[in-house]
């Protein structure tokens, strides 16, 4: 659980929301106090969906095709910078160039700053998890990898995490990767959420868009596939 | 203060400090209003799929949508991609009763539109803004989006993205129904209450009432979009027995994983409606496509037969959170009960699971 969140009245999977009668059912009254167990309860439910307020980003199916040149040969003049035997002990973004067909790009995402960064403080964008399932013949012949940023930029020019993770095993598996930035961000303003219901004036809103990139490298021969996609945001 | 600005993050703070027979500091008040404004009006992602369907002939795709309480505004991204240099014609998006342009940025099939080519890094996504608030909250509605090639031009959808938009205030002292959340400056101290009227909901009752709102009108969407061509993936056959979306040649069957919604107790499934957009190829044999979750049957939908016209079928299902970590595996599956074994088919292209939990 992160700083940004308040203190549930049970912890872990225990947390729960606890249904209260509404305040229009006369139990509240005017000038007097509120008691404490509405008080604990309003508070813990409050807490609690905070932490349960996390949402579900992408679900894709065989969204891209996997090359063993990271869809380098596809763009014009350009050439894989990280060719050759010494790939499979390297993983950086510019394994592949994130082109249209052998990567997928899913935003923007409406981001909400409130997890800690883990070893130097401040606040940022919750960890995102990334559910690769994928078909392999070959162990070790595949890496998956995935990034965020903060425009739809590829990650070559304007990534704030990646991960990446070696398919090391045959036959249908899932690999998962979690997401973490570790720069702190605050919302921006973003576009109109509306026209203001006094002034007729638009109000801009604040948010911190934020996009998904996914990708695959293939590093020995054989038969390989990303059968879905699926990413969401957690709390650890 | 009449349009209190929304947080964007939720406010620590511990319990201990509410304690009895001690009066609770009006700055309790004032960061509960917060914290209602913040979770009842977190935006949600709606979809986000790519799509490829590049082509010589229009096509379409639809998502689902079901309006959070108190959201003003939905984005909307396209990306297009043509098979060749240049490929142009148009996208317009039908729009759902309720739902107007606020910014159609080309997108209502009034401006010609070109796609770079696919290969290119440059994606060249297109936003547009809808005006959602005459929509009716919570009401499964559906967007349709046709791309058109120009004759002799290749274009197709790239990908489809739609998210709600975060509400830049809240103003529940002059709109208490259309506006959700709640005004800090009705919490006023040292401690003693102003309930409310009936007709106002304002004071503390409101928070009660705003905190369930924030539980059950925020709709959290998990949705699969497919092309209209495709006929590999997203086909159900004639068969007994309930086969999913073959995929890669038809050796692997299609997998997604979503995080449950748990705002009871582990055993405590949510309820959530699960809807798909399907069509079947038989004037007279239907189908039925199944939602499996964490191997076990969550709901089965009748697709009864359209002729090869696009309809809905819905229905309700408990999405468990007894999973470690809440991991919901899901699985789509379906199939032609009676039907002939080579033509009849039930072909989907768009499924969804979207939070109804009352």
């Amino acid at each position: 659980m992160t700083s940004a969140l308040g203190e549930t009245m049970e912890a872990g999977t225990s947390a729960r929301y606890y249904k209260h009668p509404s305040g229009s059912s006369s139990w509240l009254q005017d000038g007097k106090p509120l008691d404490s167990g509405s008080a604990h309860i309003l508070d813990n439910n409050l807490s609690h969906l905070g932490a349960e307020s996390v949402r579900c980003w992408v679900a894709d199916y065989a969204p891209f095709s996997i090359s063993d040149d990271g869809g380098y040969g596809n763009i014009v003049g350009e050439t894989n910078p990280d060719a050759g035997p010494e790939a499979a002990q390297n993983a950086t973004p510019a394994e592949v160039i994130w082109e249209r067909t052998t990567s997928a790009v899913y935003g923007p995402f409406p981001a909400i700053a409130d997890h800690e960064i883990s070893d130097r403080g401040g606040l940022t964008v919750r960890k995102v998890r990334v559910k690769f399932r994928v078909v392999a013949t070959v162990a070790n012949g595949l890496r998956v990898m995935c990034a965020l940023t903060r425009s739809e930029q590829t990650p070559l020019e304007d990534q704030i995490a990646f991960g990446y993770d070696l398919v090391n095993a045959t036959g249908e598996t899932v690999r998962t990767i979690d997401l973490e930035a570790d720069v702190p961000l605050d919302p921006r303003p973003g576009p109109r959420s509306r026209v203001d219901n006094v002034t007729n004036q638009a109000v801009v809103s604040q948010e911190i868009p934020v996009w998904l990139w996914v990708s695959a490298r293939q590093l020995l021969a054989g038969s390989y596939g990303v059968v879905s996609v699926s990413a969401y945001e957690v709390r650890e | 203060v009449s349009a209190p600005g929304v947080p964007w993050k939720p406010s620590p703070a511990d319990l201990r400090r509410l304690r009895s027979g001690k009066r609770t500091s009006g700055d309790h008040g004032r960061r509960w209003c917060n914290e209602v404004n913040f979770l009842a009006t977190v935006p949600q992602p709606v979809c986000s799929s790519l799509i490829r369907s590049a082509d010589t002939v229009a096509q379409s795709v639809e998502f689902f949508y079901a309006r959070s309480i108190g959201v003003q505004v939905l984005k909307l991204v396209v990306a297009l991609e043509s098979l060749t240099l240049g490929g142009s014609g148009t996208v317009e998006v039908t729009l759902p009763a309720g739902a107007a342009w606020l910014n159609a940025n080309g997108l209502d099939g009034s401006v010609a539109l070109t796609a770079g080519r696919s290969g290119l890094q440059s994606y060249g996504s297109i936003e547009a803004l809808v005006d959602v608030s005459g929509m009716t909250a919570g009401s499964l509605s559906l967007f349709t989006v046709t791309c058109t090639p120009y004759a002799s031009n290749t274009l197709g959808i790239y990908r489809i993205h739609a998210a709600e938009v975060a509400l830049a205030s809240v103003d529940p002292t002059n709109y208490p129904t259309d506006d959700r959340g709640a005004n800090p400056a009705w919490c006023i101290p040292p401690g003693k209450l102003h309930d409310g009227g009936a007709s106002v909901g304002d004071g503390f009752g409101r928070l009660f009432s705003e905190s369930d709102y924030a539980r059950q009108g925020v709709k959290r969407h998990w949705q699969v979009l497919f092309r209209e061509q495709r006929t590999a993936i997203d086909v159900f056959t004639a068969s007994t027995s309930f086969t999913g979306l073959a995929m890669l040649s038809g050796l692997y069957e299609a997998t997604w994983y979503l995080r449950a919604f748990r705002p009871f107790k582990t055993t405590d499934g949510y309820a959530h409606t699960f809807a798909v957009r399907y069509k079947t190829t038989s004037a007279t044999k239907g189908g039925e496509i199944k939602l499996v979750l964490n191997s076990a049957d969550a709901v089965t939908l009748t697709c009864p037969a359209t002729n090869g016209a696009w309809a809905t079928a819905s229905g309700t299902c408990t999405v468990p959170a007894n999973n470690t970590d809440q991991l919901v595996i899901t699985h789509i599956k379906g199939r032609v009960p009676t039907g002939d074994g080579t033509n009849d088919k039930v072909m989907m292209r768009a499924a969804a699971l979207i939070s109804n939990g009352a």
